[in-house]
């Protein structure tokens, strides 16, 4: 199963996602009202892409009365079937991040479907703070990441002292855990 | 149903406390787009050229093009448009981040301020509910703690805000307007403006839809606008250095203008440590774009000073050469910098301009230092450039004659000290003009003064051996030598076009360093056209956009003439004139000889239609643009 798996710390909180998300799910250009959404820390310029975990064992799911929350078979992305919806908040309420809704106006609850395969979102982040991985790859990147740091610190390594920690590479490897 | 513009115009009287909207009006829609068109126009029609700018009825417009909010990349640029405090004629100045996009999903394209309040107030616009509320608490606080406590006070950590800082409020003429934290419209000294009325902020949260006409056909053409900029021959720069690579480029083609210009390049010693590589690696952390940006080219700062970590974001190019036309060439005090102007809400090249000005009329014995209070006020004292600075913001001692600007502060220091303001129209010079013909022009004849970003012809700075195109000025322009920088043959064309060009940027809501001006990779008036006609359903061709630029471009200047600025205006510092002034090795232009100069002004007034002898747009030219109402004002001017 392939997710969207989100990286902070290379976002620039342009909300680029935000608008292709709109523009997708409801032909128009609404940020309030897509699927994923960027917390910002605007002092610091912290940006933070919150979107649907696609949970295996999905809160919104079991609080909806109507049994309106499946499974997209294919994406295996948590879905609404907007037909059994009856708008009454319950998966809003239970879900921990944020990332389901309801409106008035459209009369039942929406979340991220994954674009039916092709997010959008991931699409039109250009500093792949959002990619679209196999949820096996999801921590390659962090396995490589300080794979690389820790050779470093052992290659190093004096013959008689032992490994490296006093120098910049160190103080890294502390940063990272 | 309307597509594109969010739909209507606000307008907040603050003498009365009347709120009131109309609809954006469908001819001033077709006239001039948007944006800074509109804008423009309501300044036009609405704000006397009699008036003092910081006279009550003086109206403060902020608008937003029909882009801005959109899926078109880059397309967050707002402009804030009044008679300028410092220029008392035209002034706007073009901003960035996330607040005009929130203005217009709240429901609208412009907010026209007006009046003056008794008690400081703030603007809040949630979607359609818009009220005034009590600002006696924030007054007086820095720009930084502001934000926080607005949005403390809404409950909301998503609004978006712009306001003034302790500078605005004492009305320093270069005060500008702060937008969410880290961004700023500088140019235009709007922070005095907003002062003046009692204003202290505009905070606003909108979450309606914007709608295309043709959404499939839109679509496509931003994914291809979006893919052009991502692989723009710049966009590496850009991200790596963001606009600080400008310091390079500049450098290369001689346009430092160290220590306001009587000196034309940085030292070496001083280029070893302020390039932007070293910068990056000093103090850069991380990177942050505007709304719908695929480039992201803010780049965000921090330093240790006394002990203390300060951060600062959003740094380009500006702040980077105004810290070394101080005389300065350390990163860390451009960090330092940056956080002291924008907490204080100073334009970071206006006051660089004062205080650079303040500096050689110190050198040269007209402050002494029973005026500076005691500060050595020479170039590259980074304790005295902060010292100063702060008497500014306060209007302390000879702060209160600086907070007015170079060229008033000039007439009150007197003693000849004009020949130290280095402004064009009272506004200030931003790098060496004598870099190129085209640019010394735009610079010249530029409807709100010295100014880089209201027309001046980039292209001949480019690469032309990359292009590999002997006949590509008359191609475009229809003069082969238009976009040689070494000659002034042929530069009104080029000057003229980008004028233009950068009006229609501007009043689509696009932003002006991610289009063709800088390469041609990057999307130009073809793919503005596409994207705008699939957005509104009304088809625009390339042409049909430049026809808008040109009749922005004459009514503003027709707003210039009627505030009484003539062809004598239209000049540039006269130490660029003086041939004792040193040129630097690398510059296009050794001396610059005033009849040449004078000619090739003759031929671009000639070119746009108006009056060689006095700039004034003639009734033909008004008439073909469609500007009848402007024509009958400009009558009378005609015969003088």
């Amino acid at each position: 199963m392939k997710i969207i798996k989100v990286n902070p710390s290379r976002c620039t909180g342009c909300r680029s996602c935000e608008i292709a998300c709109s523009f997708e799910n409801l032909g128009e250009c609404n940020p309030s009202r897509a699927r994923i959404h960027i917390i910002s820390d605007r002092i610091r310029g912290i940006n933070l892409p919150l979107v649907c975990q696609q949970c295996r064992d999905a809160p919104c799911k079991a609080a909806c009365p109507t049994g309106a929350l499946g499974e997209d078979p294919e994406t295996h992305a948590v879905i609404v079937h907007e037909n059994k919806c009856i708008g009454c908040r319950q998966c809003v309420l239970a879900c921990p991040f944020g990332a389901i809704d309801v409106y008035q106006d459209m009369g039942h609850s929406f979340k991220c479907n994954l674009c039916h395969g092709t997010p959008q979102c991931v699409e039109a982040c250009e500093e792949d703070a959002l990619t679209f991985v196999e949820e096996v790859r999801e921590n390659r990147d962090k396995n490589w990441h300080i794979a690389e740091i820790l050779q470093k610190i052992m290659q190093a390594k004096d013959a008689d002292s032992g490994p490296d920690f006093s120098g910049d590479t160190y103080s890294e490897w502390k940063k990272v855990v | 149903m309307m597509h594109g513009w969010a739909g209507r115009i606000l307008r907040i009287d603050l003498s009365k406390g009347k709120i009131t909207e109309q609809e954006t009006p469908k001819d001033l829609r077709a006239l001039v787009i948007g944006g800074r068109g509109i804008n423009s126009k309501i300044l036009y029609d609405e704000v006397s050229p009699d008036l003092d700018p910081l006279d009550p009825r003086a109206k403060l417009i902020v608008g937003a093009g029909p882009f801005v909010g959109t899926l078109v990349p880059t397309a967050c640029r707002g402009t804030v448009t009044h008679k300028g405090p410092f220029t008392f004629a035209f002034c706007d100045s073009n901003f960035g981040g996330f607040f005009t996009p929130e203005m217009k999903y709240a429901g609208y394209d412009h907010l026209v301020v007006e009046g003056r309040s008794e008690q400081p107030v703030y603007v809040w616009i949630d979607d359609g509910h818009v009220e005034l509320r009590k600002a006696t608490s924030l007054w007086g606080l820095d720009t930084l703690t502001s934000f926080r406590e607005i949005e403390d006070a809404l409950g909301d950590r998503e609004v978006h805000t712009m306001l003034i800082g302790p500078a605005g409020e004492n009305l320093v003429r270069t005060a500008c307007v702060m937008v969410d934290y880290w961004r700023a419209a500088g140019w235009a000294g709007t922070g005095a403006l907003m002062g003046s009325k009692n204003l202290k902020a505009i905070s606003v949260r909108g979450t309606r839809a914007l709608t295309v006409a043709q959404p499939k056909r839109f679509e496509a053409a931003c994914k291809k606008a979006r893919q052009m900029m991502i692989n723009g021959p710049r966009t590496p720069l850009y991200k790596r250095y963001g606009r600080l690579s400008n310091i390079e480029s500049l450098r290369h083609r001689g346009g430092d203008g160290v220590e306001n210009y009587r000196i034309p390049d940085m030292p070496e010693e001083g280029f070893k440590t302020f390039n932007s590589e070293n910068i990056r690696q000093t103090i850069y952390t991380h990177r942050e774009g505007c709304f719908n940006c695929p480039i992201g080219c803010g780049h965000s700062f921090k330093v240790k000073v006394n002990g203390k970590h300060i951060h600062a974001s959003k740094i380009e190019y500006a702040p980077a050469g105004d810290v070394k036309a101080l005389g300065i060439y350390n990163p860390e005090f451009l960090a330092t910098w940056v956080y002291e102007v924008n907490k204080w809400g100073l334009d970071t090249t206006g006051t660089q301009n004062v205080i650079a000005f303040a500096m050689e009329c110190y050198e040269n014995g007209l402050i002494t230092d029973k005026e500076t209070g005691g500060i050595d006020l020479t170039f590259g004292n980074e304790e005295a450039t902060l010292a100063i600075l702060h008497k500014i913001v306060f209007r302390e001692g000879i702060g209160d004659i600086l907070a007015e600007g170079t060229n008033l502060a000039a007439t009150k220091i007197g003693k000849g000290a004009e020949k130290y303001a280095m402004t064009i129209k009272g506004a200030r010079l931003h790098l060496d003009p004598r870099i190129g013909w085209g640019l010394m022009l735009s610079h010249a004849v530029a409807s709100r003064g010295a100014d880089h970003l209201k027309g001046t012809p980039w292209i001949e700075f480019w690469d032309f051996a990359a292009i590999k195109d002997e006949n590509l000025g008359q191609k475009l322009f229809g003069h082969p030598k238009s976009i040689d920088a070494s000659t002034p043959e042929g530069k009104e064309f080029t000057v003229k076009w980008y004028q233009e060009s950068k009006g229609i940027i501007d009043s689509l809501g696009f932003c002006a360093g991610q289009d063709s001006s800088t390469s041609f990779e990057y999307p130009g008036h073809a793919e503005m056209a596409e994207m705008f006609s699939a957005l509104t359903g009304h088809e625009y061709s390339a042409e049909d956009l430049q026809l808008v630029g040109e009749r922005i471009y004459n009514l503003e200047q027709a707003y210039n003439v009627r505030c009484g600025l003539r062809r004598k205006d239209d000049s540039i510092p006269e130490r660029f004139f003086d041939k004792s002034t040193p040129t630097s090795k690398n510059a296009k232009i050794k001396t610059v000889d005033r009849a040449t100069f004078e000619k090739m002004k003759d031929n671009y007034y000639e070119l746009r239609g108006w009056d060689v002898k006095t700039a004034i747009p003639t009734q033909k030219k008004l008439k073909e643009l469609g500007l009848n109402d402007v024509a009958k004002d400009l009558k009378e001017l005609e015969h003088e």
